[in-house]
Formats: C-alpha cells, structure tokens, sequence
C-alpha cells in the first residue's frame, strides 16, 4: 500500500513538473537535465577513502535546475541506480519523494540564506539543513510503513487496537534503525555541505552566471561591481 | 520477479529465487566475478533494515537480505542481458517522452563524463592530490576537480542542445516508432517469471 502511495505520490510530482514547464523550455531543459543526472549518478561513484558514504549532490543540482527539474532529476536517478540493484525498484516512488524534498528544500533555503550571508556558507546550511529534514523524513517513513495507512485514518486510539482485533505491526524498532542510520547520515551530510559549497563557491568564480539564484539577489562574491 | 520477492515470506522460496537468477546469470555469460560486487549494496542496505528488527530471529533477519539481494538480482539479469536503449524504449509505454529521452540522455552523458573524470583523476593521483587516508586533502582536490567536471558537463549540454535542435528534435522523437513493442522472444522470459510468481503465491 505505501509503495502504491509512493508512486502515485511521485507520478502526481512529476506531472505538475513536466506542466508547469512550458514546451519548448522542457527542449533547451533536457541536455542540461540530463548531464547533471549523469553528474549525479558520477558523484556517487566518487570514492571518499574509508568514509562508508557517498555524495548525492541533490541540493546542488536543486540550485543549478530549479525545483521542479530538480524533483524529474531526482526520479530519474533512482530510477537508474534501482535498475543496477543499488536501492529498491519498489521503493523509486518514495526514494524520489524523499531525494526530491532535498532538492526542493535545498533550492529554497539557498534562495533565502544567500540574501543574508554569503552564497558558499548559504549552500552548506542548505545542505545540511535540507539532508537533516530528509533523513527525518526517511526514518518517518520507515515508521509508517510499518503501520497499515488504514489505521491511520481511523478516529480511534491506538490503545483499542487490541479491543477490535487489529494489531498494529512493528516488527522494525524505529529507534534502533535511527541509532544505526543517523551516525552514517551525519557524516555524510557534512560531506556532502562541504563539497556543495566547495563546489558552489569554485562556480561562482569561474561562471557565476549558472547560480542564476545569487546572481539574482546581487550577492555573488567578489563581483560586487563587475558587470556580466 | 520483482513482484515473487515482494509477496512470498518464505525462505526457501527465496533461496530458490535467487539460484534461478543467479543460474540464468550464468548462462547468459554474465562473469558475476566483475558484477557479483553490485549485490553488496542491497544486501549492505538490507543488513541495516533487518537488524532494526524488534523479534530479531535469524531468519528474519536472513529473509529481508535474501529478499533484497533477490530482486536486485533480478535488475541486474535484466541489466547486463538487455541494452539499455532498449530498457528505455519500453519504459516508453509507462512514462511520457521526456523522462524516457532524458534517461536516454542521461545515460549517453554518463559515459562520455566517466572518461572526462577518469583523466581527472588520474592526473590527480600522479599529482600526489589524492590519497586513502588525507580527508581534508581529497575532499578539496575531489571538490576542484568534480567543479571541472561540472563545468565541462554543461558546456557539453550546451553543444547537445544545438546538435538536437539542427537536427528537429521534438519531445518523444527518440523513440517513435513501433521498434520497442513486444516480440515473441520475450514470451520465455514473461513466462518463467508468471511461473515463479504462480509458484510462491500457491505453494
């Protein structure tokens, strides 16, 4: 049943993507849609030494495509990594829910901390803020998948469960997977905050015209005064 | 197949599963030495899932690894036997025609930016800019270098666009056609999947 509202979820995102982009945006979109998946897809394949993680660059291809690319970027590259076993076909639908609430998070918190501090140190606090909010979000969905979505729209208490005859099934302990998950999640989003900032603050002095968001907000660093 | 792994909840059913997938891996000459490795993931991932289980018995435990390497087992049969201009083509009948040409795009550009990151980060290792244990060194250099890579990308996006636009592309123009429907060879591998669905669902 999750699964099922995973991918309607995903479908529905993804056709409010594709209407709110007209047609002939969605043509020029597509090469530069599709070389960041592949850039995405890449970056996961970097290898980081003895740290047990990998980069997922979301927020920076959230601030590169906008939000509503951001979110078919996202679906496309679960797409491609659950077709070579790395991550569930079944669970493309809220693996993109969640990678696309990075992206869409991440996109606007850049937006509004550029206006107030610089864009690098902006692009990090929307990383990390925006993977904390996901991780969350991934632990939350964890929890609920391990309850029938019936229950959920039930007036009753949990504790009359046992009265009507329904359990409620919990075979993971939420608190144990977070014990596991969140040491591994923290280390990569600092990486991850890290190398996006790296990555933002290297664009910004080669070609600031990509970060269409802080070239906006006139804040770009160092350029206060220099015309495009 | 994908379907057999989610609903059966036995054991054996699943042991069995995988020895089918990974029997056919073999027969189509797929060397499991150079993509056995793939499997790690899932099994890694699945691992983290089933010991945050509450009850905690052996089998569990095994059975939610076993299922997850199962059905990437599946993917990767599918993969490594199948182009993947073809996989896309048939995604065709499920998604409108910008995802699957994005994805075919995707998956072109992929390869094209391996070799660039390959150079790259060859001349960073005779560099001396990247090293196992130097955290704060690579993740710098890695940085620098991903930029390059990140830049050369667009600039390669950028020279698709104007190949597909002097040559008319419109949305869904790189897979029209009838080419991707269904033949009879694909009736075999429908079949043996219908029987192994049949198979866990009565049995």
């Amino acid at each position: 049943m999750w699964l099922v509202l995973g991918f309607t979820g995903t479908a529905a995102l993804l056709a409010l993507a594709t209407l709110r982009m007209r047609r002939e945006e969605i043509t020029s979109s597509l090469p530069r849609l599709s070389v960041i998946c592949a850039f995405m897809l890449l970056a996961m394949s970097v290898p980081l030494g003895f740290l047990p993680t990998h980069l997922n660059l979301t927020v920076l291809a959230g601030i590169l495509l906008g939000p509503w690319l951001g979110i078919i970027a996202s679906f496309i590259v679960n797409l491609i990594l659950a077709l070579v076993g790395h991550g569930g076909i079944t669970v493309v639908g809220l693996n993109t829910l969640v990678v696309g609430s990075e992206v869409v998070l991440g996109y606007n918190l850049f937006k509004a901390l550029s206006r107030r501090v610089r864009p690098v140190l902006a692009a990090a606090l929307a990383t990390a803020l925006a993977l904390l909010v996901s991780t969350a979000l991934m632990i939350g969905l964890v929890g609920l998948t391990q309850i029938e979505p019936s229950l959920l729209l039930h007036d009753h208490d949990f504790g009359h469960e046992e009265e009507h005859g329904i359990g409620v099934p919990q075979e993971i302990s939420l608190a144990r997977f977070a014990q596991i998950v969140l040491p591994i999640s923290l280390v990569g989003i600092i990486l991850e905050s890290t190398v996006t900032s790296l990555l933002i603050g290297y664009l910004l002095k080669v070609k600031p015209d990509l970060i269409d968001i802080a070239k906006d907000e006139g804040q770009m660093e160092g350029e206060k005064g220099l015309t495009r | 197949m994908v379907s057999a792994v989610v609903v059966t909840q036995k054991l054996f059913h699943l042991v069995l599963t995988l020895s089918f997938l990974l029997g056919l891996l073999l027969m189509a000459g797929v060397p499991l030495t150079k993509f056995g490795h793939l499997l790690f993931f899932p099994a890694f991932l699945g691992s983290i899932f089933a010991f945050s289980g509450i009850s905690g018995s052996w089998w569990q435990v095994v059975l939610v690894i076993i299922k997850s390497v199962t059905a990437a087992s599946a993917l990767l049969l599918l993969i490594a036997t199948t182009g993947a201009p073809a996989i896309f083509a048939c995604l065709r009948l499920i998604f409108p025609p910008l995802i699957v040409d994005a994805l075919f795009i995707t998956y072109r550009s992929f390869f094209i930016l391996l070799d660039e990151l390959t150079s790259l980060f060859t001349a960073l290792k005779v560099k001396a800019g990247y090293s196992p244990v130097r955290l704060i060194l690579n993740l710098r250099n890695i940085a620098n270098a991903l930029g390059l890579l990140l830049i050369r990308s667009l600039e390669i996006s950028e020279r698709m666009y104007k190949v597909l636009a002097l040559r008319g592309y419109q949305e869904g123009l790189l897979f029209s056609g009838s080419w991707y429907q269904p033949t009879k060879y694909d009736l075999g591998p429908l079949l043996a999947s219908a029987l192994v669905l049949l198979w866990v669902v009565v049995l």
